[in-house]
């Protein structure tokens, strides 16, 4: 098996995914039950390097916080393999929620959450330390397994795509509740750079995986391990015990056992009418729906393509879209109607369908913030009935 | 203790929420059969936001040792999106090696009281090998595990992690 790649479990990965919050602990992992069930087959780093180079500890990031942990396959199936596990949720700042987020560029060259890569480039020095190590002793090249949940979801996309572009080496990616990490782009280099071995693990009931909102995207497939629809505030938990990735991942013994999905992509052309604006309410559906108006506006307007490729960190992608539904308001009265019919469903949407329209930018840019918070009011909603 | 270390411990007062972390401990060493004299027993018990606590106890002249229940506070529970769990690690140290008299993961913030029963009777030999077991759960089908040289009479199944390995393993090998 010398380029081939094996898979991990449903099981085996969510048992990493959950070891990864174990690196925030003062005692060390190999006193926890994830880890000796995994010790069978891999030997998590701080047993091997302790003494060969000193600097890498089994909390090989402990840049600011540990931010997971590094193994390497045994004899086995997983022989020489490695997986990095990184582990979700910062401790003061909730990055998932930042629903006004910049985008900035990653390994790939491809805009991603501006938040999401920050945090990244935070660990990325410790990974190069250890792989840069283990490739000049490697003589077959790397192979490495790269699994989160949730926000260590989001930095195993894109872990992944830089260990691919920094060391050529074969990668496979599993996420558990990941949020949208960048744009259509980001997401297609994702799969080409895994060749296909992405393993993006949802609750249906989890909202984590529904932010941000357009024209962030996931990678399409997803494998559904728990189908219960309403969107419960437990369903985005690792450990707790209902549903919990790690129990609904290990009633599967292959990722070809579980239900495959695919994410609903903005592909419709949606055009809304000012008059019509009543018949929108807060409900996802009508999230999608003004989403697709306003993603078939850009695109008619011919500048989709500039947003999705315009990075900076100063406006927001929200900033832009403003600044596009504003200049077209002047071309004809076609585009300005639709504007208008766009951010009359916008504030239907938000509750507020009887208030005055301007057509300015600001105007213009206050809706759209409108929209945000309400989505963002709904997935807290959601989250906080426990 | 340096100021640090004082800062640390204040910190474990302030918080939304109160988060349990280990009921009351009880228990009996021996080594041999005979009772373990004065170990040192340490208790480190973490919630998922890198608070933790430290005790510790000694035990008896008959190899008896309890401790109390331990709760702290944190705000990490108020956040939107946040892992909740706690984990409790037990070890007993004598003639300069270790033994781990418990090592588990709880879900959530409160305890439940599955765990309650085992730590109440916390018996163990230190001739005894370190294992992996599981214990009944109350609420749901899967099974609570912890890792200890202790012994139980009744709930207590030792799981072999070789075994459970290749178990977990096997599907990936039939694709």
């Amino acid at each position: 098996m010398s380029n081939a790649m094996q898979t991990l479990s449903p099981e085996i990965s969510a048992r990493f995914a959950s070891i990864a919050y174990e690196t925030l602990q003062n005692r060390s992992l190999s006193n926890s039950t994830h880890y000796s069930r995994l010790e069978a087959g891999f030997t998590f780093e701080n047993d091997t390097l302790k003494g060969v180079s000193g600097g890498i500890l089994e909390r090989i990031f402990k840049h600011r916080t540990p931010f997971g942990c590094v193994a390497k396959g045994k004899a086995g199936p997983f022989k020489d393999e490695f997986v990095v596990a990184l582990r979700g949720t910062d401790r003061r700042r909730d990055i998932i929620t930042d629903v006004h987020c910049g985008v900035s560029t990653c390994s790939n060259g491809q805009p991603v959450h501006a938040g999401f890569n920050h945090t990244f480039n935070s660990i990325q020095q410790q990974l190069e330390a250890y792989f840069s190590q283990v490739l000049k002793e490697s003589k077959t090249g790397l192979k490495i397994h790269v699994v989160g949940h949730s926000l260590g979801g989001a930095l195993a996309n894109l872990a992944t795509n830089w260990l691919k572009q920094r060391f050529k080496a074969n990668v496979k990616l599993y996420t558990f509740g990941a949020p949208r990490v960048g744009y259509p782009s980001f997401a297609l280099k994702t799969v080409t750079a895994t060749n296909n071995g992405i393993y993006r693990c949802v609750h249906a009931g989890d909202p984590v995986p529904l932010v941000p909102v357009w024209p962030f995207v996931h990678t399409e497939d997803e494998y559904i391990l728990h189908g219960a629809p309403s969107i419960t505030p437990r369903a985005h938990s690792m450990t707790e015990q209902t549903p919990g990735y790690l129990h609904t991942a290990s009633a599967f013994s292959s990722y070809a056992a579980v239900n495959k999905g695919k994410e609903a992509r903005l592909k419709q052309q949606v055009k809304l009418d000012y008059k019509n604006r009543l018949q929108a309410k807060p409900t996802t559906r009508w999230a999608r729906v003004i989403g697709e108006a306003i993603m078939t506006h850009l695109a008619e307007s011919g500048k989709l393509h500039a947003i999705q490729a315009d990075i900076s960190n100063t406006l927001t992608v929200y900033d832009k879209i403003a600044r596009v539904l504003t200049n077209s308001i002047d071309i004809s009265k076609g585009r300005a109607d639709d504007v208008k019919g766009i951010l009359g469903h916008i504030l239907a949407f938000c509750g507020l369908p009887f208030k005055a329209i301007e057509l300015t930018y600001k105007f213009i840019r206050y809706a759209l913030g409108l929209m945000l918070d309400t989505l963002l009011k709904m997935a807290k909603l959601a989250l906080s009935a426990i | 203790m340096s100021f640090l270390e004082i800062f640390r411990k204040l910190n474990n007062y302030i918080g939304t929420h109160k988060v349990h972390l280990c009921p009351a401990v009880q228990g009996r060493l021996m080594n041999n059969g005979k009772p373990l004299i004065n170990a040192t027993i340490t208790r480190t018990l973490s919630y998922s936001d890198g608070k933790y606590t430290e005790d510790m106890c000694n035990t008896d002249n008959e190899g008896y040792f309890s401790m109390p229940e331990k709760s702290l506070r944190s705000s990490q529970p108020a956040l939107l999106i946040a892992e909740r769990f706690t984990s409790q690690r037990i070890f007993a140290h004598y003639c300069g090696d270790e033994y781990l008299l418990w090592s588990s993961q709880n879900s959530g913030i409160v305890l439940k009281p599955e765990y309650a029963i085992k730590l109440q009777s916390l018996n163990g030999d230190m001739k005894d090998e370190e294992v992996l077991f599981s214990f009944k759960n109350i609420n749901h089908s899967h099974r609570h595990e912890a890792l200890s040289v202790c012994r139980w009479e009744d709930d207590f199944i030792i799981i072999d992690a070789e075994a459970e390995f290749a178990r977990m393993s096997q599907g990936v090998l039939e694709e």
